[in-house]
This record gives C-alpha cells, structure tokens and sequence, in this order.
C-alpha cells in the first residue's frame, strides 16, 4: 500500500484531481474523486500492460485530468442543495420581513455603488481602454524634448524637414505619420455651407493607426495639401478629401457612389478619394481629412508626428534612435544651442494626459463617498444585530457553529451588496448620463465612455467586497455571545453592549472624517471658482455678440482680398442703430478660434532681446477696443486714417507697457513685432489688459495692430476672424441681422460658434465648474450619509439607555440635563472624527494644488467654515434623539424593563 | 418526456457510445473524440435528467487490480427512447462507431 502511495507522488493527474477536488461540493466529493481516479489508474494500468506508458501517453492522462475541473464546475449547481442554498432562502426572508430597513440599506449603499460605478466607467473609458485601433501600445506620438521650465515646455510639434528625416532613417518605427490638429473648416458645395472639423494628414496617418478607409483609398504621398501659413497663395490647393463615416452618413445621406465626386473645402474642389469606418476620428473628432503639406522650412513647428513601433521594439531603443537621427542635422537647425533629444510618449497617455490626474481624484473621492455608505450600512446592520442576538442564540443552542452564524449573516449581507450593486448600476445609467451632458467636451475620448463588461464586472466585485466588507464586522461582533446570558429575558441588550458601541462610534468617527475631507476639497474648489468668476477680465462681456467667420484660400487668395470683405461687412454692420461698436480681432480674448500668435518683439535702440519682450499679437479693427470696452488709458485709439500707406502703429496692453518701459512713457516708442518683413511701428495708444487664454492668467500683455496695417504677406493671419459687437439690445437677438448681413456679403460663408460673450467665458471656466460641482455633489451626499449614521447611532444610543435615562429624571435630572448628556454623547464621536478629518484634509486636499485659483489648499477659513458646517449638522442629528431622550416618562421608563 | 428535445449533439453521441457497450467515461471519450471537459458535465446532465445511470463495479474486479472501483454508465428505459429518437435526427450517428468495444471488456468485469 505504502508502496503505491509513494508512486502515486509521481502522478500529476491524480494531484489535479485531488486538487480540483476541493472545489466539488461536499456531498458529491467522495464518489466524484474515486471515479475520476479509478479511470485514470484503469487507463494507467492499461497503459503499461500494453507497454505504450510514455511520455506522450502520460501528457494525454494530465490533459483528460484537467477536464475534471469542468466536471466539477458543472457540479457547483449542486450546491443549491448545501447549506448555502438555505443561508441564501433565510436571507431573502429576512430581508422581506423587514422591507423598511431592506429599503434603507439598499438605497444607501446603492447611492454609494452608482456613484462609484459612473466614475469608474469614465476612467475605464478614458483612461483604461485602449485605443481602437490594432495593437495599440506600439502606438507612440514623437515630439523634441524639451526642459521643464524652457519656452517650449509643452510645445509638441515637429517641422516638415524633422518629419521627412525621421521618416526616412528611423528602423524602430514599422509606420510613421504626421497631422495637424483638426480645425475648423468650411465645407461647401450641394446644400447649405458646413462647418467641419478639419484634420490634415499624411496618407500614412490611416496606415500608422492601422485602420483602412471603408470606402476608396487614402492619400497617396504625391497628394499634397496646400501649405499652411503659406504667403505664396498661389500655390496649389487640395484636391483630395477623406469623410469620416459620422459626415458621411449625415451631410451625405450614407451615399454608396460618393468616390469621385467633387466637395468644396476650403473654397477648394477636392474629390472625394475615401470614407473612414465608424468610430474613426483621429484626431480631435475630425470630420474630413485633407493631406498636409510638408512645409520644408525648418522653423515652422506645426507638425504632431506619431510613430508605430516595429514589433519587439521598446519605446526606450526607438528614442535612442531617433534622437541619434535628429542630432545628426541638429547643427543645420539655426538657434538651436541645445543638443535635440526625442521624446516618445505612449499615444493613449498623450491623449488623456490632461485629464488623468482629475480622474484619479474624482475616484478617490467617489470611493470615500462608497465607503461613508458602508459604514453606514455596517451600523445599521448592527444595530439590528443586537435585536437578533435572541435568534443567534437559539440557533446556536440547536446546534449552530459560530463558523455556520458568521456564514448566515454574511451570506446576507452579500445579498443587501448584491441587490444594492444592481439597483447601483442602474443609478449608474442615470448619474452618467448627467455627467456626459455637464462635462466639458474637451475631455478626450468621451465617446469612448459607457457602461461596458469591464464595468459591469467592477460593479459586480465591488457589490460583492461591499457586501463582505459591510457585513463582517457585524457578523463576527453578533456571533459572539453568551448562550445562556443571552437566551435569558431582558439579558440581550447587556450582553457584547460596549463592544458594539465601541464598533458603531468608530464607524461614525470615520464617517465624519471621510466627510470632512470631502466638504473641505468640494469647498476649495468652490472658493476657487468664485474667485475665478470675479477676476477682472479686463473687458466688459455684457452686450457683446462674438461669432466667427473662416475666408477659404480658393475665394480669397490674398491679403487685399480679405481686408475688402471685412471693410464691407465692418460697414454694413456699423449702419444698425441697436450696433454701439461693431469689431474684429483675429482672437478673441478667451475665445477658441483664430490664430492666437505668442512671440517676441523687438525695441528700437535694443542691442539684444529684452526680456519680457514677450507678447500676444493681435490685429483689431478700429472699434475693438470700444466693442469689448477695454479702457484706453493713453494715446488714442486707430481710426480710419490708420491704413496699408500710412506710418505703422500699435497699441499695447498696460502690462507690456511696464514691462518694457517701467518708469517711462511708451507713446512714441517704437517696436518691431517680430515677424519676417516688418519694420519698426510707433506706439500710439495704451490699452488696459485683457485675459486672452485663461481666465487665470496672471499677466496678459498684448500688441494690438490695425488689421488695415497687417502686411500682404501675412494672410493668414486674417484668415479666421471673429466678429465682436456690442449692441443696445440683447445681443443675443442680434444674431440674425449679423447672419444676414454677412450673408449679403458672401452668402458661401458659414458664420460658427455665434454667442455672447458671456457663454465665451461660462466655456472657458467650463472644466473647473465641472470639478466643483461634481465633487459638490459626492460630499453633500457624503454629509448627508454622515449625518443619518450619527442619527441612526444616537437614537438607538437613547433607546438602548431608556431605562437609564428614566433613573436619572426620576433622580430629579431635567430634561435640559438629558439634552446634554445626549448631544455630549454623540458630540464626542464627531469631534474625534473631525480631528482625524481635518488632519486627513491637510494632507490630501495637496492634490488639489493645480486645480484651484488664488486659494491656498490648506485655506484656513474654508477649513474652519467647512468644520462648522458639519459640527452643525451633527448636533442637529444629536438632536433629534436627544429631544426624544428628554421626554422620556421616569414611570414608563422604569417600567419597560 | 420532453427531454428528448433538448438532447445536444454531444449527448446524443455519449448515448449512443453508451449503448455500443462503451460504458466508461474514458472510454466514451476516445470512441467519440469528446474531451473530458464535455464528456464528464454530459454524463451528469444525462444522468440528473434520467437518461443514463450509473453504478459501480465489483469491488473484486478492483481489488485484484489493485485500483479503486470504476463507475460505468447504462441508457435507461427513458434514455434508450431518447437515443432512438435522436437517431432519426443525427442519422449517421449509429455508424458512428463499431458495435463491439476492442480494448475493454466490461461483461467480465461487470456484476
């Protein structure tokens, strides 16, 4: 027998089996592990009769050994039958004989689950999925390095030539591709003009994402697009565009002949060459593509490349190798002191890098919230614990293990988990829903967004720990009794009492801290964007209608072409009664659209650059300053006198002014604005400061020309302009005039993104108001958690020492007195929660610091405010039992033992 | 009986395996080509649903061998209806195998 043991240890089947074993309930167990032995030793046996026990034949007996765990998984149903099965039909009566406190718990820890599901679906859908496209992680963007700190932090484009290079030697890469961002373009032929998201690409983009066009071809490489920031607009146009299915579908009813037929992008004819499968809208939800053109300067960085990795190639071998590239034609690139170093980052990560950080907080918070939930859940569970204990106690005296009750309570708890994960999700429908609709659409990837398997199974596993997690505590605590104290009358509530409470006041403290962070991060976000609405912006927003407007290259080729149409249209616009001031700019302050151009300038009688001399360049028409009220503040505004012929002018904002000339007048002074060509101009006039990119900006200094003065060779400057009127009326209702007008005078142009100034702004602060409100929400849902987890203890506090109370009333204490040793009683758990609360906020509201304006994350008074609101809540939800406490008859009290 | 329906192609081979003398989950697994993963939960579900049932064999058989006792299976009345009726669905299946085991000889080791 020994003998065949020990050979037994040689034998992986018969192992596999045992273990499998486990898992088969236990009333089939025996008899299902001696089959599956008794076969295999059989076949085993038979084997070596007819001298064919090899290797191979032994590999055969493990594999049909492993199908044992399907025999055994088939088996699990059986359990139905095993104690479980009971656990699980006593829970469901249990939680039926008392719907009222089912319903309570449920919905709580549902609130808790919806909340943490939805979040959790957008990270997955941000941040976890990967990109739809084949073989994702070898997707990389590749852009210079550049030092922390230097000017081109965050600049991540790359010039034509880089490109080209890069292209051509680079082995790591298997496929390698460069676009712009996708900007707004007119589309135009057959019915109304459209205004649609433009990416331009080279015909490698499709082949480096690994996506095919559904329909036609992609570009081929001697398609190439007219050249951005050209000055020679004769140049030749595009003739080639790729639809994206969503364009396709709308704007050309899905028409299965669209290949070869003619659009106008752009003022240019391009046919029709492709259409992209669904779901396909690299990059920036781009409508329609147009190939780039490679602009063979090598001092125009408009280019973001992105690479596909050969496979087996780490990103850490393809840098080494691109930057041996870039180094080698790095001496020919002037004004570069610095040896060139690539960068490769993750494509995914480069998408959502912005919005990382922000999601990881929201899922900390919303898991705070969970957890204030479970505690929740946990007290209630023990309160009712108590009133059971007569029921564990009989079920103990017949026969019932502690292992069996722990097991019973748990199983129901897990049903509570359960039924409040699924009542959670479809929360989670909703809560998402209205996350998507109030959530900034910068956020990338939001299509990505829903509720998917991944999700469902998160639910899934957070119900189930939720409902361990929740019911543990309880379970071990009530399980813990004295037999015979308990099974005697009036004996339960005595018995396990201080341990209970000691378990039920440490939840409420956690309660309370959790809470307290969470008001305290929701308050600072909510102090920030309040300050951030009453910056100064510099400008006067009321009354003012912007819109903007793009003239196509085809239609106006030049300069002069463009000045004329914005003449007539200033013109026309200026003869309405209800128009107070009628402008253009080429970006508007805060605004989305136009060519916003950052750069240095040059003072006249400055041997080097000066520092500071540093600015936004813009060009108005004479009554901008007058539409937006900016102040002047020296000098005079441009007129109509100010024209091509005349003498350069500027104007700059108040902010350069002191920059440049600290202690002196700058009227007078003159700069050159730093493009090629220019000559020096005369500062005229001196304009307060305007926001121009962030509403939290700290310094905006400005250089303002007459857009009359804009040189011939600069067109595309004045290409995409928008409009800002100030009118008498809502300048709402103005829209359709200004519609018409221009429409009279070029009725091809599309005018997009028309709205008041206002709604310009409300969308610039549209990311931090999200932030606020969402975690607004999460900590007032989380205080009103705490608060009933204060009141649900305290009040069964005042029940349990009912008869207590009554003895001191009829010891002569008054009901002021009864008052006060309540409240002290539950004052004391919440001022212990909001000590460690107030520590807690102190060290992780830190990951707010690049979410708030002007307040410090440690604020003293939002901390302080923030602390009082929740000491007020929790003596209010003292209170109430107090009240009751206070009442109680000494007869009746005493009486009730 | 209503179960003869729900009969799936597998089970009506692992009947029909049963019914040409391969009586043991091993061996219905090589003369049908099913791997143990479906043989096994198949034979339970035809057994829960009354269609085969099984039973050990001699404990003699297996002593002498010095192994544990094997379980065999056997179509019941029930079982026997639903095989004929599977039969004229799956009409090649009796040609499936041959009638006479070659390696096992159960009536020996039966009891």
């Amino acid at each position: 027998m020994s003998d065949r043991r020990s050979k037994n240890i040689l034998k992986p089947h018969l192992w596999l089996i045992r273990i499998i074993g486990v898992i088969v309930p236990r009333r089939l167990r025996a008899d299902w592990k001696q089959e599956w032995q008794a076969e295999l030793q059989y076949r085993e046996l038979l084997l070596a009769d007819w001298d064919k026990l090899n290797w191979k034949t032994k590999f055969d007996l493990v594999r049909r050994s492993l199908g044992a765990f399907w025999d055994a998984l088939w088996l699990q149903p059986q359990r139905l039958e095993d104690e479980m099965f009971q656990d699980l039909s006593y829970g469901v009566r249990m939680l039926f004989n008392r719907p009222g406190f089912s319903a309570v718990v449920i919905l709580v820890l549902a609130l808790g689950i919806g909340a943490t599901t939805a979040i959790f679906s957008v990270v997955n859908g941000v941040l976890l999925r990967p990109l739809p496209y084949p073989e994702p992680d070898n997707l990389m963007t590749v852009f210079f390095a550049s030092e922390k700190g230097s000017r081109t932090e965050g600049i991540n484009t790359v010039t034509g030539p880089d490109y080209v290079e890069w292209r051509n030697q680079c082995h790591s890469c298997a496929e390698m591709a460069a676009h712009t961002g996708a900007q707004p373009g007119n589309l135009t032929g057959g019915s109304e003009p459209d205004r649609v998201r433009v990416g331009r690409a080279t015909g490698s983009l499709f082949a480096t994402l690994g996506v095919q066009p559904m329909l036609g071809r992609a570009f081929l490489p001697d398609e190439t697009g007219r050249l951005l920031f050209n000055s020679n607009s004769a140049a030749t146009g595009n003739t080639a565009v790729i639809l994206s299915y969503g364009l396709w579908q709308r704007r050309f009813g899905a028409d299965p002949a669209i290949i070869g037929k003619t659009v106008k992008v752009e003022g240019d004819a391009c046919a029709v060459i492709g259409v992209m499968p669904e779901g396909f809208n690299y990059p920036d939800e781009a409508d329609i593509w147009l190939p780039v053109a490679l602009n063979p300067k090598r001092n125009n960085a408009y280019l973001h490349v992105i690479a596909r990795l050969q496979s087996g190639v780490t990103p850490a071998q393809a840098q080494a190798e691109l930057t041996t590239i870039a180094r080698r034609s790095a001496p020919e690139a002037p004004g570069n002191n610095q040896e060139p170093r690539v960068d490769l980052v993750p494509l995914q990560e480069h998408m959502v890098g912005n919005v990382r950080p922000s999601l990881l907080i929201f899922l900390g918070a919303v898991s705070f919230v969970l957890l204030i939930a479970c505690a929740n859940v946990a007290n209630l569970l023990l309160a009712r614990a108590a009133t059971r204990q007569k029921e564990m106690a009989i079920r103990a005296a017949l026969g019932a293990s502690r292992l069996r009750i722990v097991r019973q309570l748990l199983t129901e708890s897990l049903l509570i988990g359960l039924l409040g994960g699924g009542l959670g999700l479809l929360l989670a429908f909703g809560i998402l829903n209205l996350l998507l609709a109030a959530a900034p659409q910068e956020i990338p990837r939001l299509n990505a967004i829903g509720i998917d398997r991944w999700v469902l199974g998160f639910t899934l596993l957070l119900s189930a720990v939720t409902g361990i997690t929740f019911g543990l505590a309880p379970a071990l605590q009530s399980s813990k009794f004295d037999l015979n104290a308990s099974l005697k009358e009036g004996g339960a509530q005595m018995i396990g009492g201080t341990a209970r409470h000691r378990l039920r006041g440490m939840l409420v403290v956690a309660e309370v801290s959790m809470a307290l962070m969470l008001l305290i991060g929701a308050g600072l976000l909510l102090k920030s964007f309040a300050r951030l609405r009453e910056t100064r912006l510099g400008f006067n927003p009321d009354h003012v209608l912007s819109a903007s407007l793009t003239l196509p290259d085809a239609d106006y080729p030049t300069t002069a072409h463009v000045k004329a149409y914005y003449r007539q249209a200033l013109t026309r616009l200026a003869q309405h009664p209800e128009v107070q001031a009628a402008s253009i700019i080429n970006a508007l302050p805060l605004g989305k659209n136009g060519a916003r151009i950052q750069g240095d300038l040059t003072v006249e009688g400055d041997a080097e650059q000066r520092p500071g001399a540093f600015a936004t360049k813009l060009a108005i028409s004479h009554d901008y300053f007058r539409a937006l009220g900016i102040p002047l503040l020296k000098g005079r505004e441009f007129n109509e006198h100010d024209t091509a012929d005349s003498a350069g002018v500027l104007i700059i904002s108040e902010a350069l002014a002191r920059r440049l000339w600290p202690d002196g007048d700058a009227l007078g002074k003159r700069l050159n604005i730093g493009f090629s060509g220019e000559t020096w101009r005369e500062v005229v006039g001196v304009a307060g400061d305007a926001k121009q990119q962030e509403v939290g900006e700290r310094s905006s200094p400005a250089v303002y020309q007459p857009y009359s003065q804009v040189l011939g060779s600069r067109r595309w400057m004045l290409g995409d302009l928008t409009f800002a009127i100030r009118t008498t009326t809502e300048p709402q209702t103005f829209a359709a005039t200004l519609r018409s007008d221009l429409q009279a005078v070029d009725k091809q142009l599309p005018l997009y993104d028309v709205a008041p100034m206002e709604q310009v702004i409300a969308r610039k602060v549209a990311d931090p108001r999200f932030y606020m409100l969402l975690l607004s929400s999460f900590s007032a849902l989380a205080l009103i958690l705490a608060a009933a987890g204060i009141y649900g203890v305290i009040s069964y506090a005042v029940t349990e020492r009912t008869h207590e109370i009554g003895i001191r009333v009829a010891l002569g204490a008054r009901a002021g007195d009864v008052l006060k040793l309540v409240i002290a009683q539950g004052m004391k758990l919440v001022l212990a929660g909001l000590a460690i609360g107030l520590a807690g906020a102190f060290a992780l509201t830190r990951v707010l610091t690049g979410f708030v304006y002007q307040v410090s994350v440690t604020d003293p008074i939002t901390f302080t405010v923030l602390s009082l609101l929740l000491v007020a809540v929790a003596v209010l939800a003292c209170y109430l039992p107090a009240r009751r406490a206070a009442k109680v008859d000494p007869m009746v009290a005493l009486r009730c033992e | 009986m209503d179960k003869k329906s729900y009969l799936s192609y597998s089970e009506a081979v692992i009947l029909q395996a049963i019914a040409s003398s391969y009586k043991y989950g091993f061996d219905i697994m090589d003369i049908s080509g099913l791997p143990s993963g479906t043989v096994y939960p198949a034979l339970r579900r035809l057994e829960e649903t009354g269609l085969v049932e099984s039973r050990w064999e001699k404990e003699g058989v297996a002593q002498r061998a010095q192994r544990p006792a094997r379980k065999y299976y056997e179509l019941t009345r029930v079982g026997k209806e639903a095989l004929a009726e599977a039969l004229k669905r799956y009409r090649l299946l009796d040609r499936l195998m041959p009638r006479v085991p070659r390696s096992v000889k159960p009536s020996t080791e039966r009891g």
